[in-house]
């Protein structure tokens, strides 16, 4: 005789919260496919050496009302002659430019190509990353003359088209003798590298957009544009028990300091890889006003399972509601029963009031920053790296964006 | 402080309620704003759960008809009245005052405020000196990045001149004139009906909200995305002489 299932037999995938969701959350609008050749959420997932991944890559709730396509785009590799490392290229379109998701593509797919190319000759520090980033700008500018079919555009005019910024990240699949592994970071924009300490703490590799200025400047590098100045790699130690996360501003930016409820939650539900599904709809927390696309990819090393876990529903001793907030950090169990004093206390969601003075700080995205990136000239794509293959999907010139072309067939 | 906070788009009219506004039906077309406006905002959440909306309303002295607030949750929405003169200088003294309250209660609710814009719109000269006025404007709007002296929250300023305001002095308040975030400055032009003006400039005003937020939304990733937003919407106006330069 069959039973029936309980709660606990039942995989759940909630949507989550993190504090006040706002009217927009759970927003349905058009299929991101209508817009372009780009889905709505892309998802990986999977082991990689003692490197647990995910990456997950959704269409902000702004996009998804507007009905325009996601513009945000991730890609992983291997890389090295033993396949020692992994490679991972998150990439951000910017908004103004109508086709900077294709400016996103080229950079995430041709930036694990060119890193897996570098490191099949040498270390991570042999790297000339003025020449792989500048081929990458040399080929957004390619694809952008190729879209508006105006081969004279320039750097500038180009994107206005379509621009993006990247970051690249190479971790290595085994720790060293002392347990840890050296990563090399290179943020070109505002996408951001944070490391999460095994003690939960977040740790930004990256500079953390605003901090530290009354007025923020929001002078942002994209692609085809090139900064002026040489680019250096960042250095980041994962120690044990650490993770590393490679995010777009529509994670980094609600994600502040990392040491706000947005921090908190974030670090306690990827203290762990989660089930692949559960980590997508994390991604795509709700919070009011934080609408923008985001993407992040998550490197846990050293795991003690290769088994991906199952959704929390399936091993959660309570229901998992439909819905869950992960505003605040749930407290840790009164050791003790509660006092008539702590039984009054104020409920821990409600806004703190904060009596004393608060330094003032406007944070301000519309500001020009003091010293725009100079309009670059556009890298010679030729730069002596080998020569680039056209991807598989690469649009031929009549069309925008068109459906990826079949696989050849083997005679 | 963490800046993981909820983000707010801070939006404020400042109206001419001097007595002049009461002929032709120029006020009674201007109330139809914040209906059209929380509508809009019902309609669209993505904008409405940034932008906040207040109002401001100046005749001899400066009154506060509506605080900042998500006016997606005001059922009766306040009527604006005319009254005596046109003193610009309680308008400013009024929005500066304002400004730093709100940010003072949003920043403690944990908000992350993003800077306030403001459409100033007026139908007549002033009737306090300039003596009085400029002060008060130098006050709301003067800030030295640099030095870090003046005012740090500083609005983005937006003149709109009806019927008989004066071009001269509006376009002087134009606030920020340069740059990405340059506004513009709206004059009826010569010959139009003012609660004509009006009625064609509030759906228009809606919009530019609405985009300025749109940008807004998605994260910032280009310099002046919002501002230029704004100002490119309202640049489009019809029946008005637009200044953005």
């Amino acid at each position: 005789m069959r039973s029936t299932p309980t709660f606990a037999s039942i995989p759940t995938i909630p949507a989550y919260d993190i504090g006040e969701p706002g009217a927009a959350a759970r927003l349905e609008g058009l299929p991101a496919m209508l817009f372009a050749q780009q889905p709505d959420t892309a998802i990986d997932a999977g082991v990689v050496g003692a490197l647990t991944i995910r990456g997950a890559s959704v269409r902000g709730v702004g996009h998804r009302y507007d009905g325009t396509c996601r513009q945000d785009d991730f890609c992983l590799g291997t890389a090295g002659a033993d396949g020692e490392y992994l490679v991972a290229v998150v990439a951000d379109g910017v908004s103004a430019g109508p086709k900077s998701h294709i400016a996103a593509r080229v950079a995430v797919r041709l930036g694990v190509q060119l890193l897996t190319e570098a490191l099949a000759l040498g270390d991570p520090d042999t790297i000339i990353w003025d020449q792989l980033v500048g081929t990458i700008a040399g080929h957004v500018l390619l694809q952008a003359r190729k879209e508006s079919g105006d081969q004279t555009l320039d750097a500038g005019d180009a994107a206005r088209l379509m621009a993006t910024t990247a970051a690249f990240v190479i971790v290595p699949t085994d720790a060293d003798a002392a347990g840890e592994r050296a990563c090399t970071v290179l943020p070109i924009g505002d996408t951001s590298v944070w490391i999460l300490r095994a003690d939960g703490s977040w740790e930004p590799i990256t500079l953390v957009k605003n901090a530290g200025e009354a007025v923020a400047s929001s002078a942002v590098f994209a692609l085809p544009l090139l900064p002026a100045d040489t680019l250096v790699p960042l250095g980041a130690t994962l120690q044990p028990g650490d993770a590393l996360f490679v995010v777009t501003d529509g994670i980094g930016d609600p994600l502040g300091s990392g040491d706000g409820d947005v921090g908190a939650a974030l670090s306690r539900i990827w203290s762990a890889p989660p089930n692949r599904y559960e980590f997508a709809a994390q991604v795509d927390f709700g919070r009011r006003s934080h609408t923008d696309d985001r993407t992040v990819v998550g490197v846990w090393p050293d795991q003690p399972s290769d088994e991906e876990p199952l959704p929390s529903s399936m091993t959660s001793a309570t229901p998992v509601p439909p819905v869950v907030d992960l505003a605040p950090p749930t407290a840790p169990a009164a050791p003790v029963a509660p006092t008539a004093e702590a039984a009054g206390a104020a409920d821990p969601r409600e806004p703190v009031e904060v009596v004393e003075v608060v330094e003032v700080e406007v944070v301000e995205v519309i500001e020009a920053g003091p010293a725009p990136a100079p309009p670059a000239a556009p890298a010679d794509p030729d730069l002596g790296l080998p020569a680039w293959e056209p991807l598989p999907w690469e649009p031929p010139s009549w069309s925008l964006d068109p459906p990826p072309r079949d696989p050849p067939s083997t005679p | 402080m963490s800046e993981d906070g909820i983000q707010i788009l801070p939006f404020y009219l400042v109206a001419d309620a001097s007595y002049s506004m009461s002929q032709d039906g120029k006020i009674d077309t201007l109330n139809s704003l914040l209906p059209q406006l929380r509508d809009e905002l019902v309609r669209n959440p993505v904008v409405g759960d940034m932008v906040r909306f207040g109002l401001i309303d100046f005749s001899d002295d400066a009154t506060v008809v509506l605080p900042l607030t998500d006016i997606r949750s005001i059922e009766v929405l306040p009527l604006l009245e005319t009254r005596g003169g046109t003193s610009f200088g309680a308008a400013f003294t009024m929005l500066k005052q304002q400004i730093e309250a709100d940010y003072a209660q949003l920043n403690a609710d944990g908000f992350t405020i993003k800077r306030t814009t403001v459409v100033f719109l007026s139908d007549g000269a002033p009737t306090d000196d300039e003596a009085e006025w400029r002060p008060a404007y130098e006050a709301l709007t003067a800030f030295d990045s640099d030095t870090k002296t003046g005012f740090r929250l500083f609005p983005n300023l937006i003149p709109i001149g009806i019927g008989d305001a004066q071009r001269d002095v509006l376009s002087v308040l134009r606030h920020r004139k340069e740059g990405n975030a340059a506004m513009p400055a709206l004059f009826m032009q010569d010959g139009g009906n003012p609660a004509k003006a009006i009625a064609e400039m509030i759906p228009l005003l809606i919009r530019s909200i609405v985009n300025s937020s749109l940008a807004a939304a998605d994260g910032g990733d280009d310099a002046g995305a919002a501002a230029k937003a704004m100002a490119t919407t309202l640049a489009g106006a019809d029946g008005f002489d637009v200044e953005l330069d």
